[in-house]
């Protein structure tokens, strides 16, 4: 049995279908990489493992660690190990950084019946993980994502990511806003993350993330279809000829 | 118009009529005089009903309708310490009101201050030495320009009075403290704070109202604040009276050049809250900061009725209020600006945005721009509004429960403008007030963070 089993997934926004029928396993230990134009359903995907309203399944399953994802509320999937790295993360004013960080990570700490974290071993915690991807400490005193630049967003996903060890992280172009040496320090600290025991799902639209990130499985989605999968020469292919040949197909 | 009541007649019946002939001060006929004066505006208009503008979307009626004597009469309560939930802030000079009388006991020693620094009871000053507020009192809290001040001003006894030197800096914070315990008989106050700052003098002022549970008063406070030029003064304005009790509070500031007010107010709690600021900027490149945050709940209503005049040139001011809404609760916002021919170059900026816990509460708001110069910034904007599914999803995708993610976001979104209060006890005595809110109308629970 895979850690992530997604099974024939239809989904509709306003009556629209947007993924018409996704299957995708996905192992422990494994990174998975999804790539495709514009529009075609990956945040629509990442949104749907994540349990945002407002998405209509209308076929399919989806298991997590044999469990079906799609009737958990959203707080109890990330408590059970699901992460989602946001595309564009909210913006949240009045709530400090680093209120947010202990209240989530707290939430985890009791599913797990373990007291809350002590005051001393949350800072230490968060210096250290600050430091690993060279934010500001001073940043996680700044509200939630307030004024952050656009990289500082990213960063500040992955720190949460770090910070909750999630079993199954989606990460929807996280790469993206990230300058190049941002992008190697990012990468690192998903690197540093990858277990046997962790599973990844990697949205984005360049191969420069996948040279250090670097997927087990790549999956190209075209109008709401996984219409070709491989492994990393993939992505090559696809940075050097582009997506012509397989809308092609889909419009057949 | 319409007259309600003729508040002398009807509200306060003949015991206030009776006691106000020995009103400290009543010898002198320039004090007596502006009392006079007062009374007779609230005994011609009566209490204004809806058709007066300012009064629209706050009705009086409940006020009218309470027998209120003068609260210094009431005799069946005791308070004989400061109650334990007294917001109290870190290291300041507490002058205490019960009721609005001083209580020396309570307060803190507040002679023999530092060199060219004035602390002290109003009545006191009034009665020993009235001439030194001869060209300040009643000139910027003008009775003909507010009901609240009118009334204020028509029955004021006691309060304080800081009075600061050229350039005197008075590090201590001072907290302005008046406590409401009505007994069997619904009491009325009336206390009056004059802060008067010359040139280049700084202070903290805190002024907190809060009341005894039990029955009804009326709590009618008027600030009346001069800052002499480059004088800086930072003042916060706690309002948290007893659930039955009404508040009718107003604050009028004249800001000097390049001096500045900096202001916040925190409401969070009686029947009936009213706070009206009137800030002038009076001289070139004064500035205001005049913020605020209100929580309401059940059926109370609140309403922030704010005018600031750009009267120079190169004037500033910022306002952002918000308020969270719970309950069947009303909350009313007033905010005019005012920029004068000849105030060119002046900045204003006025924010108000409202919180809707569910679909009870209702929410008036009037913005007003009047601007007769031409080369000027100003911006004003309202929302009123519901939690952002968004903003709880983000927190939900990180493991944190729906109840107390609405907390946090509830909670942070009256914290984005308190952040802002520059000093950082008082600040922090706002962040708690504002916790123990929440904890209170369980939308926290205590701890819970
Ligand atoms: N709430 C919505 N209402 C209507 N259409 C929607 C909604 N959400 C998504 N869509 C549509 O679904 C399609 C897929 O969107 P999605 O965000 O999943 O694309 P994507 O593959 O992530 O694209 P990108 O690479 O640009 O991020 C788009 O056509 C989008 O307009
Ligand atoms: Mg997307």
């Amino acid at each position: 049995m895979s850690l992530i089993e997604i099974k024939d997934l239809h989904v509709s926004v306003d009556g629209k279908e947007i993924l018409k029928g996704i299957d995708l396993n996905m192992d422990g230990g494994e990174v998975h990489a999804i790539m495709g134009p514009n529009g075609t359903g990956k945040s629509t995907l990442s949104y749907v493992l994540a349990g945002r309203d407002g998405y209509e399944i209308t076929q399919g399953s989806v298991l997590f660690n044999g469990k079906n994802l799609l009737e958990m509320e959203a707080d109890e999937r990330a408590r059970a190990g699901v992460f989602l790295a946001f595309q564009y993360p909210m913006e949240i004013p009045g709530v400090a950084t680093s209120t947010f960080l202990k209240t989530a990570l707290n939430a985890k700490r009791r599913e797990q019946g373990l007291e809350e974290i002590d005051a001393m071993e949350f800072l230490n915690l968060i210096k250290s993980k600050t430091k690993e991807l060279e934010i500001p400490y001073e940043m996680i005193k700044r509200p939630l994502n307030v004024g952050f630049s656009g990289g500082e967003k990213k960063r500040a996903e992955v720190l949460q990511m770090s910070l909750l060890e999630p079993r199954f992280a989606v990460l929807d172009e996280t790469d993206s806003g990230l300058d190049i040496d941002a992008l190697k320090v990012v990468s690192d600290g998903v690197n540093n993350l990858r277990s046997p025991d962790r599973t990844f799902l990697v949205i984005t639209h360049y191969q420069r993330l996948l040279s250090y990130i670097v997927p087990d499985h790549v999956h190209v989605l075209v109008g709401g279809r996984i219409v070709k999968s491989g492994d990393k020469t993939l992505a090559e292919l696809l940075e050097a000829e582009g997506y012509a040949r397989f809308e092609e197909s889909e419009a057949a | 118009m319409t007259a309600v009541k003729s508040i002398t007649s009807s509200t306060f019946g003949d015991t206030y009529a009776n006691a106000v002939g020995a009103l400290p001060g009543a010898n002198e006929p320039w004090v007596d005089g502006l009392r006079q004066m007062s009374r007779a505006i609230l005994g011609g208009q009566g209490m204004p009903g809806p058709k007066v503008e300012a009064w629209k979307y706050t009705s009086l009626n409940a006020i009218a309708k309470t027998p209120f004597i003068p609260a210094s009469t009431v005799d069946d309560v005791d308070v004989m310490s400061l109650p334990v939930n007294v917001p109290l802030l870190e290291g300041a000079l507490k002058v205490v009101f019960v009721n609005g009388v001083y209580r020396h006991d309570l307060s803190d020693q507040i002679e023999g201050l530092q060199a060219g620094t004035v602390l002290s009871p109003f009545a006191d000053v009034l009665k020993s030495r009235p001439d030194s507020l001869k060209d300040v009192l009643g000139t910027v809290m003008e009775p003909g320009q507010s009901f609240t001040a009118a009334m204020n001003t028509g029955f004021m006894e006691q309060g304080a009075v800081v009075h600061l030197s050229k350039e005197v800096n008075l590090k201590q914070p001072v907290q302005l403290l008046s406590i409401g315990a009505s007994g069997l008989r619904p009491g009325a106050f009336h206390p009056r704070f004059e802060i008067n700052l010359e040139e280049g003098a700084q202070a903290t002022v805190v002024e907190c109202h809060v009341g005894l549970p039990g029955q009804a008063y009326l709590s009618n406070s008027a600030s009346e604040i001069i800052l002499g030029g480059r004088a800086a003064l930072n003042h916060y304005t706690i309002v948290s009276e007893d659930s039955e009790a009404f508040h009718l509070g107003r604050t009028a500031v004249a800001v000097d050049h390049n001096a500045t007010y900096d202001s916040f107010v925190l409401s969070l709690g009686g029947k009936l809250v009213r706070r009206e600021v009137h800030v002038r900027l009076e001289g070139e490149g004064a500035a205001a900061t005049v913020d605020g945050a209100y929580g309401l709940s059940g059926k109370q209503h609140s309403d922030i009725s704010s005018e600031i005049l750009h009267l120079a040139p190169e004037t500033k001011s910022n306002q952002i209020i918000k308020g969270v809404l719970g309950g069947e609760s009303r909350g009313v916002f007033q905010g005019r600006i005012h920029v004068a021919r000849a105030a060119q170059g002046t900045d204003g900026r006025q924010l108000h945005k409202a919180l809707l816990l569910n679909r009870g509460p209702e929410v008036d708001c009037k913005p007003e721009l009047e601007i007769y110069a031409d080369d000027v910034q100003c911006a004003h904007g309202a929302t009123t509004g519901e939690m952002d599914q968004e903003h709880i999803f983000y927190l939900l995708s990180r493991g944190i429960d729906e109840k107390t993610a609405r907390a946090l976001l509830v909670e942070g979104f009256l914290n984005d403008v308190i952040f802002s209060v520059s000093d950082e006890s008082a600040r922090n005595l706002i962040l708690d007030m504002v916790k123990a809110w929440l904890a209170r109308q369980r939308i926290l629970a205590v701890g819970e963070l």
